[in-house]
């Protein structure tokens, strides 16, 4: 007799597995410390990331003991910079995919449980939402707006985002409300508001999981690119994106400018992919010996 | 007879068939049609027939799982089609079901104590400790240990599965309960289990069960009375000692020939029915049983009018329009059942 470890939904089956996996553990050790390192920036990093340390004398200044990464073109140390726009980008990430979840479940689920002319509306505005590039679409919203304050850029982020995971769960909720469990639920006299937490929703929740990991590392680089155009965050705040885009006009004189943000970047979006990936192994179905 | 904790009459369900590019309906299957009967409180009726016969359907629609096109059904003197929303939750804790599959009906992500307290918070019998409490009893009351409700249904067997749907179904102290097929997933010596099981609560608890069947042999330890399905129709309807002693429809003896035997060298003699039912998008005119009827008198008259579902004995009802009403002298190549009955009981 076998079983399909993941259809038993037991959680602490998937941490096991997780915990198993080499990949998952390191690119989980990775994030941890990218995290807890810009998390901790304002204790650790040695000089303020706004001030110019001296203009006329530290401008681009090689990596040394007192400037780890350097310096840029207006003297501020890099290190202290990349700690603290490693915040604002990590952060925009996290809070634009938390949108994008929040959106798209709620829109999936609603979509999944209605007859059938409201789904195939509330569908078809998604695959009109998912034609469009979302590149394009940003460059548009964002230039189209006199400034764009973080909040803004996040919300902006986010709204672009949540149509594939509208559709994820839609289609997760559609395979399983016919289900005769689901039929039991509603035999028993469950609301439809119950319904879809305690029973569709959890179903969704793993490729959700999985969707969404992966969804941040787009959009740290997604952050990036926009920062790097000048159309993201805006300076003198740094993120990984601007801090990189300083340091572009100097890259043959000065590299150490771009690549130590950029050094960054690669690490944390391979580091969540890979945790992404990891997931996503730990949630497949597969057959285990019966307990 | 007292009013009926059940009835059902003229239930008819139709299903869209959609197609073509624009998905529009190109037609309709009949799964269940014009329909009628009652159940008294405390008895057991069966409904039997083969697959696609629309026996799982009729139950559906009288939990409301699925929306009849057509029909009355009163239950417990409230006419559970008229009943929304909040409504008709309320009401569905009077009602409830126990499936077939035992490894689809359980949520594999929550555990058997979570669900079977699920009723018990909807219906907020109980809460808290106090719902732990009614779960663990409940679990006892099935046969499975108490201490088990922090586990998953992957780690239960399919009759423990079982056990557990029916607890969850009794949680909430329904008055009525449709089984459909509760036992037909099972292994031989678990089903005996379930069925001796499904008995005793009957018993204890005043229970009124619709038994949903294809298995007529598990029907006669069970029933009091059995309705026969053919094609979305009920063709019989009669006590289960009538039924299984003196079937009026060539169908149901069909049917009774096709159990199995204990002793496989026992003579018998089988009734094989010619063809396949026909589809219930296209069902056949007049009598659907006529292409597949192997009773002398058939003849034209067979293939113009719907028979009617009529008592032909007293309690005996059957949709022949050979069978005369009030005689019970058949045609009956009644060989076929003297020789099942003498193979299970040689003492009659």
């Amino acid at each position: 007799m076998t079983s399909i470890a993941l259809a038993s939904g037991d959680w602490r089956v998937i941490a096991q597995r997780l915990r198993t996996d080499r990949r998952s553990l390191l690119a989980g050790a990775v994030l941890a410390a990218m995290i807890a390192l810009v998390l901790l920036g304002p204790l650790l990093s040695p000089y303020r990331p706004y001030e110019q340390l001296d203009i006329t004398h530290l401008v681009h200044a090689p990596p040394s003991a007192e400037h780890l990464l350097g310096t840029d073109s207006y003297s501020r140390d890099v290190l202290s910079r990349v700690l603290s726009g490693g915040r604002v980008s990590l952060a925009v990430a996290t809070s634009a995919v938390l949108i994008e979840v929040l959106v798209g479940v709620l829109w999936g689920l609603a979509s999944g449980l209605a007859g059938r002319g409201i789904d195939t509306l509330m569908m078809r505005i998604v695959d009109a939402g998912l034609s469009v590039p979302r590149v394009l679409l940003l460059l548009a919203l964002l230039a189209a707006m006199p400034s764009v304050p973080v909040w803004l850029l996040v919300l902006v982020l986010g709204l672009t985002g949540w149509f594939g995971t509208a559709r994820l769960v839609r289609g997760e909720v559609r395979t399983i409300r016919g289900a005769d469990y689901v039929l039991a639920a509603r035999a028993l006299g469950a609301t439809p508001a119950r319904l879809a937490l305690r029973h569709l929703l959890p179903h969704a929740l793993g490729p959700v999981l999985v969707a969404s990991t992966l969804a941040v590392g787009q959009v740290i680089v997604l952050e990036a690119g926009l920062s790097w155009l000048g159309i993201g965050v805006q300076p003198p705040q740094p993120s990984w994106g601007n801090i990189i885009g300083d340091g572009y006009e100097f890259i043959a004189s000065a590299p150490w400018v771009s690549l130590g943000p950029g050094f960054c970047l690669v690490l944390v979006v391979l580091a969540v992919s890979a945790l992404g990936d990891g997931l996503r192994d730990a949630l497949a179905p597969r057959q285990l010996p019966r307990t | 007879m007292s009013a009926p904790l059940l009835s059902v009459r003229g239930l008819s369900k139709d299903f869209p068939i959609r197609g073509g590019i624009l998905n529009r309906v190109q037609g309709s299957v009949r799964a269940v049609t014009d329909v009628s009967f009652d159940v008294a409180a405390g008895e057991t009726l069966a409904v039997v027939g083969e697959s696609g016969c629309g026996k799982t359907t009729t139950g559906r629609c009288i939990l409301r799982l699925v929306e009849p096109t057509a029909g009355e059904i009163t239950f417990d003197g409230v006419d559970l089609r008229t009943l929304r929303g909040a409504e008709l939750r309320r009401m569905r804790q009077h009602i409830q079901l126990v499936f077939q599959d035992p490894y689809a009906s359980l949520n594999p992500r929550m555990t058997i104590g979570d669900t079977v307290k699920e009723g018990l918070i909807i219906h907020r019998l109980a809460d808290g400790a106090a719902a732990d409490k009614r779960v663990q009893s409940l679990l006892d009351e099935v046969g499975l240990r108490p201490e088990w409700t922090k586990r998953y249904p992957h780690e239960f067997s399919g009759g423990q599965r079982q056990r557990v749907g029916i607890a969850r179904a009794l949680a909430v102290e329904p008055k009525f309960i449709v089984l459909d097929e509760p036992v037909s997933a099972l292994d031989v010596s678990v089903q005996a289990q379930v069925i001796n099981l499904l008995q005793d609560l009957q018993r204890d608890r005043g229970l009124t069960y619709l038994f949903i069947a294809h298995d007529l042999g598990v029907v006669e330890h069970l029933a009091t009375r059995v309705a026969v399905m053919y094609l979305g129709r009920i063709v019989e309807l009669t006590t289960a000692e009538t039924l299984f002693a003196s079937p009026i429809m060539p169908y149901t003896q069909a049917l009774l020939s096709a159990i199995p035997l204990p002793d496989p060298l026992a003579p018998r003699d089988r009734i094989v029915l010619e063809g396949d039912p026909p589809s219930p998008a296209n069902p056949p005119s007049g009598c659907v049983f006529h292409p597949r009827c192997f009773h002398p008198g058939k003849d034209v008259a067979c293939t113009q009018a719907v028979p009617p579902l009529e008592e032909k004995a007293p309690g005996h009802w059957a949709a022949c329009i050979k069978q005369p009403a009030g005689t019970t002298d058949f045609f009956l190549p009644a060989a076929a059942l003297r020789s099942r009955r003498a193979a299970v009981s040689p003492a009659t």
